[in-house]
């Protein structure tokens, strides 16, 4: 979503080459996932894995998963910081005034809290 | 022309002053904001003031270094908004950046409109809701009397309307 030039990364200078290297694509959304990984480790969020949250549609537990795609989806502050102010309201969104990236970054957790990931 | 007259249509024209200026306001097209790294004074502490009621402290000290700011007029009443938006590695997502809207009020204080995810394409539209202009962010939302809120909460997404 930021804004920039094409680096020259796997040898792609265009957004056509991008598009016509499925192997690009691949390496470009794994270092995306690695890039994640690590800012989700290094802020703490992963601490949180094993608590079950009590959602505003069911309960669910938190999993590295259901984490790395909230963090997909909304940036890897925007996910430690829900899950920062779960914790605090003894691990339930309910009567939480919830912000508007919660709520799907709650929906991730949920649906992809029985996904394996590696 | 007597003094009654004269006074009469010195207050006509102050009225059709008054009335035109919100619909010249109106009038204004659909605008896109510029957004600067360099916050001034009321920015800043506008900023500071929004994230004490928003993210939680892990975050605030970041977000003050790399928040960039655009000015907009989403209502009649002539005092900017700020637009708030943090886009630096780490902290965007498929969804956008993390994104506030600020309202300076009388005495400094700082109102949150809006705190949701956006990019640079922030546009600010001719229609009104409660007396606020329409925006996208690049998803549409709207303001329900209180704060912006988003039409569609799975905007962005290509199956999604924004």
């Amino acid at each position: 979503m930021c804004s920039g030039n094409w680096t020259g990364k796997y040898g792609i200078h265009s957004r056509a080459e991008f598009l016509a290297n499925p192997e690009a694509q691949e390496r470009a959304l794994s270092g995306y996932l690695g890039d994640n990984e690590r800012q989700l480790k290094a802020n703490g969020a992963f601490v949180h894995i094993g608590e079950t949250i009590d959602g505003l549609k069911a309960r669910f537990p938190v999993t590295r998963a259901g984490i790395m795609a909230a963090a997909h989806r909304e940036g890897a502050p925007a996910t430690k910081d829900y899950l920062t102010r779960i914790k605090a309201n003894r691990l339930t969104s309910k009567g939480l005034p919830l912000k508007p990236p919660d709520r799907p970054i709650e929906t991730r957790l949920r649906t992809f809290s029985e996904t394996s990931y590696e | 022309m007597n003094n009654f007259a004269r006074r009469g249509i010195t207050l006509s024209l102050l009225l059709l002053a008054q009335s035109t200026i919100p619909l010249s306001a109106l009038s204004v097209r659909a605008q896109e904001l510029s957004f600067s790294e360099k916050l001034n004074a009321a920015q800043t502490t506008c900023l500071r003031r929004l994230l004490n009621v928003t993210w939680t402290a892990q975050f605030r000290r970041e977000m003050m270094e790399i928040g960039q700011v655009g000015t907009a007029l989403l209502n009649n009443e002539g005092r900017p908004d700020y637009v708030f938006l943090f886009e630096a590695d780490g902290w965007c997502g498929t969804a956008g950046c993390p994104l506030l809207i600020g309202e300076l009020e009388r005495g400094g204080a700082c109102h949150l409109l809006y705190d949701g995810m956006g990019d640079k394409s922030f546009t600010v539209l001719r229609r009104l809701d409660h007396g606020y202009r329409r925006i996208y962010a690049p998803c549409e939302a709207r303001f329900d009397g209180q704060q912006y809120q988003q039409l569609h909460e799975d905007c962005p997404n290509p199956d999604v309307p924004r």
